[in-house]
């Protein structure tokens, strides 16, 4: 019973801030209506049991690609052009086929990996999921290679933002 | 539990470790003593040692064609595996990153006084590992983060001229498009552990007896690495991203990144089974017509390579046709994939590689009305050119004529006379297009010489004789092909 | 196992409760005396110019990508940290390795000025 109220709670959350975000007229508040979306989201995964990535999602997504978004907003130049309907009836069309497709033609047979039956029962069956992960990650015959690659790749991401975001050098710049 | 790691994963982490090192040493040095110009070298050096060391695996590729090919390594409890004509891929993408450094040493290095060297030496030592992760995936995690390490690299450096419009609209354009295809292979990849439980391609073959939650991934796990290999629908990035990339970079993803996501496609492809060869050789043949019917048209020479690539990777979707259509014809079929790429890729850096000279000679420009005659004037880099487009239209005598029978081969093997037919006709098409090129080049009215005097540049000039050499070389003498 | 999250939640609500009250409460015992001065941006120092919708640098967005790129690499470790022991001398050498890599990634940005504002 918590854990149905606790859901619709937080489904309901994402769903609102989601619709606040998608037709707001200031993309500044679009961006911090994302915030509450990402939150529930986030519940949505620690229902399911999966604690670690209920983290994952507070850290990286409400955390940092929420600032991510707010600075790429203060970058942008204001752009006050209201939305064409046609625009949004022509998304709402594709997504809802889309999502009315997953919902029909989805039976919950088709849930190799975790049962649809099953998950209203996940959270209170399933066991703090970040020790397994790491054990995972760092065991040499399992994910070990992905771990030890995840750091190249952040480091190529890393060279990549500084020079992409470096200012532009003119020749009388020599020698600084 | 942590056991050591096994000689063979020692054997294909080797290869990355290399590059890693690079990278990391690089970066250190450049951060102690800025003024000393280290990169190249250590570059090239851990280009060399990575080749070293994937060199024994791709010795073992000692089968003939019609053989089974060396037993493929497995690493890391499955997670990678590469058999040796996978590495003699391999070895092609080191290469295709090493000439794009050799073609940047003058020109890009020096662009904005020299400060994009650390970057472009790292990001060109990144790519080359994405490729050989990509290649060599066996599990989502693997694949997933191969084709992210070899793109995130090649959108920065595709923006490597920040003060030129076409380069950074063409890293932005890369880099958005690419995005969205990550998004459809991890949502493919998450539907298909979905329905089926699986990491590994053995989720392919369970997904099309699974209902219809997998079959829905499997559909957005292709469209994600068609992206990568720009098949129809998904070409159409193509062209505006290899025009507006430097042309050394141009090269690479050419050669590379075409290698690396051809290989994965055939690692994931489904085994002959209910999905039939139809949709393959329907996606090749609608590739090829696209491709040649909008590289007729096209003003630029990069555009109309550009163009060459994409139908180059549809043909090679015919190699999956065959597959579907005849079982157990995978470890052929794979040789045929294997010297199709390396074919391909030799022929396409000779091209790109020719071309970035010509173009220095000609302003920067790549259009045709720029280029006009310069075969005449500069014969060295205009015969390249020539001689990698008559490789790419498939010239006998060329490695682009074996590469496309031997895949034309399997195709007629399997029992689809009438598709290989058609494939053949489309490719005759293409040939009115390769022509326009070296009409072009060896125009009478020369075009008048524009711009600054271009830097002379021997190392480029003296590196780009070697896919030319070996364009030639596979082509008159397949003996080292069969080892693939 | 959903019961370990009460804390939380009480926590999340109480958090909601105690700054609306707060903000309520203020709103109900402060007195109210609008002054021309109240109404600016800043009371003292600084006269605000232009519109907030202005182009800001390209920076901001370079310290927020190298925020995420650390989060992500802290994430991982917590994966590590939790299992220390259990993971022993080999578990510290990988997890040195991933760091020994992102590490040479800071020094980058810190010797070429991505930590510096007015560069």
């Amino acid at each position: 019973m918590a854990s149905l109220l606790a859901f619709l709670l937080f489904a309901g959350l994402a769903v609102v801030c989601a619709l606040v975000a998608l037709f707001h007229r200031s993309v500044v508040h679009s961006a911090f209506a994302l915030l509450g979306t990402l939150l529930g989201v986030a519940d949505l995964f620690l229902q399911l049991g999966a604690d670690y990535l209920a983290m994952t999602q507070v850290l990286i997504y409400v955390g940092g690609i929420l600032v991510l978004i707010l600075f790429g907003l203060m970058l942008t130049p204001p752009d006050r052009r209201e939305l064409r309907p046609a625009r949004i009836f022509l998304g709402l069309a594709v997504t809802g086929a889309g999502a009315l497709l997953f919902l029909t033609r989805m039976d919950s047979g088709a849930w190799k990996a975790a049962p649809l039956q099953e998950l209203p029962d996940l959270a209170n069956q399933a066991s703090p999921t970040a020790e397994p992960i790491g054990l995972a990650f760092l065991e040499r015959d399992s994910w070990l290679l992905a771990f030890e690659f995840a750091s190249v790749i952040l480091l190529a991401a890393l060279v990549g933002a500084v020079f992409i975001a470096r200012r532009r050098f003119r020749v009388d710049d020599e020698g600084a | 539990m942590p056991g050591p790691l096994t000689p063979s994963d020692w054997l294909l982490a080797a290869p990355l470790l290399w590059l890693a090192g690079g990278v990391v040493a690089i970066l250190v040095l450049d951060a102690f003593r800025p003024a000393a110009r280290h990169e190249a070298g250590l570059a090239f050096l851990a280009l060399l040692g990575a080749a070293w060391s994937l060199w024994p695996l791709a010795e073992a590729a000692g089968e003939p064609l019609e053989g089974i090919p060396g037993l493929p390594v497995r690493a890391f409890s499955g997670m990678l595996e590469a058999s040796p004509g996978n590495a003699v891929v391999g070895l092609l993408c080191l290469g295709a990153a090493a000439l794009a450094g050799i073609l940047s040493l003058r020109s890009l290095c020096r662009l904005e006084s020299g400060r994009h060297r650390t970057a472009l030496w790292t990001l060109l030592l990144v790519a080359p590992a994405g490729m050989l992760v990509t290649l060599a995936s066996s599990h989502f995690a693997t694949l997933f983060l191969g084709i992210e390490t070899l793109s995130l690299p090649l959108y920065v450096l595709s923006a490597l001229r920040r003060t030129e419009e076409g380069s950074v609209e063409a890293g932005l354009k890369y880099f958005l498009l690419g995005a969205f295809a990550s998004g459809f292979l991890v949502f493919g990849m998450a539907l298909l552990y979905a329905g089926t439980g699986r990491m590994d391609p053995g989720a392919v073959t369970a997904a099309l007896e699974g209902g219809a939650l997998a079959r829905a991934g499997l559909g957005f796990l292709y469209a994600g690495l068609l992206f990568k290999l720009a098949i129809a629908p998904f070409h159409l990035w193509v062209a505006d991203v290899y025009q507006g990339a430097p042309t050394p970079i141009t090269a690479l993803m050419a050669a590379g990144t075409k290698a690396a996501a051809a290989l994965a496609l055939l690692h994931w492809a489904p085994p002959a089974g209910p999905l039939g060869s139809g949709a393959w050789a329907l996606l090749a043949c609608a590739t090829l017509a696209l491709a040649n019917l909008t590289a007729l048209n096209q003003e630029n020479l990069k555009r109309i390579l550009a163009l060459s690539g994409v139908a180059h990777a549809g043909l090679l979707l015919f190699a999956l046709a065959a597959l579907q259509a005849a079982p157990g014809s995978g470890a052929s079929v794979e040789a045929a994939v294997n010297f199709y790429l390396v074919a391909y890729g030799v022929s396409a850096l000779a091209a790109f590689g020719a071309l970035e000279l010509l173009e220095r000679r000609a302003g920067g420009h790549a259009e045709a009305s720029a280029l006009r005659g310069l075969g005449r004037r500069f014969p060295v880099a205009g015969g390249i050119l020539a001689l990698a487009v008559l490789s790419l239209a498939g010239i006998p005598g060329t490695a682009g004529f074996l590469g496309k029978y031997f895949v034309f081969a399997e195709l007629v093997r399997s029992g689809e006379v009438g598709v290989a037919l058609l494939g053949i006709l489309l490719t005759l098409w293409s040939f009115a297009y390769y022509l326009r090129i070296l009409v072009v080049l060896y125009m009478k009215d020369a075009a008048p010489a524009g711009g600054p005097p271009a830097v002379q540049d021997t190392p480029a000039a003296v590196a780009l004789w070697v896919p030319a050499v070996l364009v030639v070389l596979l082509g008159v003498w397949p003996a080292p092909a069969h080892l693939l | 196992m959903l019961a370990a999250y009460a804390p939380l939640l009480a926590w999340l609500v109480l958090v909601l409760v105690f700054v609306t009250g707060l903000l309520w409460v203020t709103d109900r015992i402060g007195r109210p005396r609008p002054a021309t001065g109240k109404a600016d941006t800043y009371e003292c120092g600084m006269e605000p110019v232009g519109d907030a919708h202005r182009r800001f640098s390209v920076h901001y967005y370079l310290v927020a990508v190298l925020f995420i790129l650390f989060d992500v690499e802290a994430l991982f470790l917590i994966l590590w940290a939790l299992q220390a022991r259990e993971l022993g001398t080999p578990g510290l050498l990988e997890v040195g390795f991933f760091l020994a890599v992102l590490a040479v990634g800071w020094l980058h940005i810190w010797r070429r000025g991505g930590l510096e504002w007015d560069r």
